[in-house]
């Protein structure tokens, strides 16, 4: 690796360079997850009751408060809150990557100035310990499913199929969000702004069908919208994914991650001056 | 194409950083200047630029240790951030051939949340070693550091000593083709630094090339090849580590035109033509007073540094020591002798002569002059086109070793000293073997011994 030289900001440089850092983006994303429970009585416990005791709130809130029922579902106690965290995992795993990375570099100062360290990798780790967070909680919404309704569809296991496209566009955006946040700080402010806006407009804590005709064309636009309704169908409904859908959303997916990741490259020279 | 050798090639870099009086003039500058230039429109700028860096350019070659010195702000991190990678030159290129391992500050690049251990590995690996390379080094690695238990413990635990022992120690480790050492030694104790500094022997017989930057002149006349002086941004010289740390030295202390150096020095020879040029006194032997005999004396170190506005030169000198003039050896105990032709080429007004003893290593052993000294015969001198000669004694009490003889003319004014002539490590003397003592300095002490018997304190 020479330093030097100027750094690869073409989709293949991608590939390269994860399969070159593959150890430290390992070991840093052991560390990353570890990390944030290091020190509490609990420790990594603390990942499982996180989702469980949110689980348990919104059973009892929608549930027994509001008595809420899911447009097109029979009543069932705890199916609105097992539909619901559905669209929370999805809509979690892309803001908590998103809400990091405008701060990541800036976090990171240590690895700008003063050793030659394969920034774009930090955006990996982030996304990494997200997926371990949405892993955990996948295993507590499928636990709640089976104990509440006693059925699992097989189709589950398409699950991570459904959610590829949006990783590899959450990894663009993060490239990108990070990239930006050296340079303007108000990114992070944004971006914390925009992410609970989209909790609202993405289709988390009611289905697409539920919307006025007229609008549900608009919702479509917002890349969630699909993400979380093919992981209901597989999860919870039985039905297997749209293939052709599926392949659109992988190919916007790469697209965006080049993107980022071109920019991410084209802007790093300068976070050495800046910070 | 540079020789297949060099391992660093700088070639004519500058860097320029822009401060902004608003974070919003930051992003105009990134965007407004671009957007000018297409449209053909004047560009405007919105920050200010501060050069840290000009126009630098050399090579360094494999094997070779480089010291940087400089005054704080010179720009010396900023040079070595961008040999390293870490920045990235405004103009001009960096080539680097082979790993390059940097102490850049103290810590660098050390997680303070993770144990020594958890750093190691991905310290390592941030500088492209697998796992089972690094557990391969990782005794050798914490046996470098000695820092015992500590290893296991988060690094914000750490002492700055401990945190500096540990990255070195690393970095040593992995041989590098490029090591960058900034600064960092200092903060480690005196027994710490002698192990850097064998490893980094170690290191240079290997071929492993090695920056160094410190404030320690001794370490660079010792350890360095060469030296490269950094001031104002700019490169003022590069050259052998003692030359360059005189000049060093120069910029720290002295008010100095180098510029003026020995042209002016040439043109006071004129001036005093009419002088004679060889006197004999009964109670000296002959100098020259007119052109420079001061280079053409056994003994004479043609590397020494010279410097001074002129006003004054030292022409000529003879040393003498024990009887013997211009020894190729001073035994110990011997009396020195030094006698040494000034000129004055204009009006100096009480002029103080100087005069300084240093190790090869660069120690100064002793140093003293005129004023120190209260020898008011030096007053009266000074007129413009007149001579003098002076007589310098000193008994050896110095330890087997070479030594240089730094000699200088200069005067006040006001709080300043102003430099007339230095010569710098201008006069080599060996002194021969002092079997009875170690160190620097005879300092004749003496031992005695009475048998104690058992029985008086019965």
């Amino acid at each position: 690796m020479n330093p030097h030289s100027a750094p690869g900001a073409g989709p293949l440089s991608i590939v390269r360079s994860l399969w070159h850092h593959k150890q430290l983006i390992f070991v840093m994303t052991k560390r990353e997850v570890i990390g944030r429970y290091r020190g509490s009585v609990m420790g990594l416990a603390w990942s499982f009751f996180n989702p469980i005791l949110m689980l348990a709130v919104y059973t009892f809130v929608f549930s027994e408060v509001f008595q809420s029922r899911w447009p097109g579902q029979e009543a069932n106690k705890g199916s609105f809150a097992i539909l619901l965290f559905v669209g929370m995992i999805v809509h979690g795993l892309f803001a908590e990557c998103a809400n990091r990375s405008p701060l990541l570099i800036m976090s990171n100062s240590n690895y700008v100035k003063k050793v030659v360290f394969p920034l774009e990798i930090l955006s990996v780790i982030t996304l990494g310990s997200a997926i371990f967070h949405t892993a955990i909680s996948l295993i507590v919404l499928l636990g709640a499913q089976f104990i509440l309704t006693h059925t699992l569809y097989w189709s589950a296991v398409f699950f991570p199929l459904i959610l590829a496209p949006l990783l590899i566009a959450t990894l663009g955006f993060s490239w990108l969000l990070a990239a930006l946040g050296v340079y303007l700080r108000d990114v992070g402010q944004v971006i914390a702004v925009l992410t609970t806006v989209l909790l609202f407009l993405s289709p988390v804590l009611y289905p697409v069908a539920a919307l006025p005709e007229a609008y549900q064309p608009w919702l479509k636009l917002n890349p969630l919208t699909y993400i979380i309704e093919e992981s209901r169908n597989v999860l919870l409904f039985g039905q297997l994914p749209h293939w052709p859908s599926l392949g659109v959303a992988m190919l916007v997916g790469l697209a965006i991650a080049a993107m980022g990741f071109w920019f991410f490259q084209k802007m790093r020279k300068g976070f050495a001056d800046v910070l | 194409m540079s020789s297949e050798d060099s391992v660093i090639s700088v070639r004519d870099i500058s860097k320029c950083f822009y401060t902004y009086d608003k974070p919003s003039d930051r992003l105009k500058h990134s965007i407004m200047p671009r957007l000018q230039r297409r449209l053909g429109a004047p560009v405007s700028s919105y920050g200010r630029e501060f050069w840290a860096l000009r126009n630098i350019d050399f090579e360094v070659m494999r094997g070779e240790t480089v010291g940087i010195v400089g005054r704080n702000g010179s720009g010396k991190s900023t040079l070595l951030q961008i040999i390293c990678g870490t920045l990235m030159p405004t103009a001009g290129n960096v080539e680097t051939r082979g790993r390059v391992a940097a102490l850049l500050e103290l810590g660098s690049g050390f997680n303070p949340e993770f144990t020594g251990r958890e750093n190691v590995y991905l310290n390592a690996s941030v500088l492209g070693l697998t796992r089972e390379e690094v557990d391969q080094r990782f005794d050798a690695i914490a046996g470098f550091a000695d820092i015992g238990d500590f290893i296991e413990q988060p690094v914000k635990a750490y002492s700055s000593g401990m945190i500096m022992r540990l990255a070195f120690a690393v970095q040593a480790q992995i041989d590098p083709a490029i090591l960058i050492v900034d600064e960092a030694l200092s903060v480690g104790d005196a027994r710490f630094q002698a192990k850097c500094f064998e490893r980094l022997r170690q290191l240079k017989n290997n071929g492993t090339s090695i920056l160094l930057v410190t404030h320690s002149s001794e370490q660079v006349v010792t350890h360095c090849n060469r030296a490269i002086l950094l001031d104002q941004s700019r490169l003022a010289m590069i050259g052998p580590s003692r030359a360059v740390i005189n000049r060093y030295l120069d910029i720290l202390f002295g008010r100095d035109k180098p510029a003026q150096e020995n042209a002016a020095l040439q043109d006071g020879s004129a001036l005093s033509a009419g002088g004679s040029n060889h006197t004999r006194d009964e109670d000296g032997p002959t100098l020259d007073f007119l052109t420079d005999a001061y280079s053409r004396r056994s003994g004479y170190n043609a590397h020494e540094y010279r410097w001074g506005d002129g006003a004054a030169s030292l022409t000529d000198f003879h040393l003498c020591a024990g009887g013997h003039v211009f020894p190729p050896q001073i035994a110990p105990g011997e009396e020195v002798v030094l006698h040494l032709a000034l000129r004055f080429n204009r009006t100096v007004i009480n002029p103080i002569l100087g005069l300084t003893l240093k190790t090869k290593e660069g120690v100064t052993v002793y140093g003293t002059n005129s004023y120190l000294l209260e020898c008011s015969s030096a007053d009266a001198l000074g007129d413009a086109g007149s001579q003098a000669r002076a007589c310098l004694k000193f008994v050896n009490r110095l330890a087997s070793g070479d030594y240089f003889i730094s000699i200088g003319i200069a005067s006040r004014e006001g709080e300043a000293i102003v430099p007339h002539d230095r010569r710098y490590d201008s006069i080599h003397f060996v002194v021969s073997a002092t079997p009875q003592l170690l160190g620097l300095i005879d300092l004749a002490a003496t031992m005695d011994f009475d048998q104690v018997s058992n029985n008086a304190q019965a």
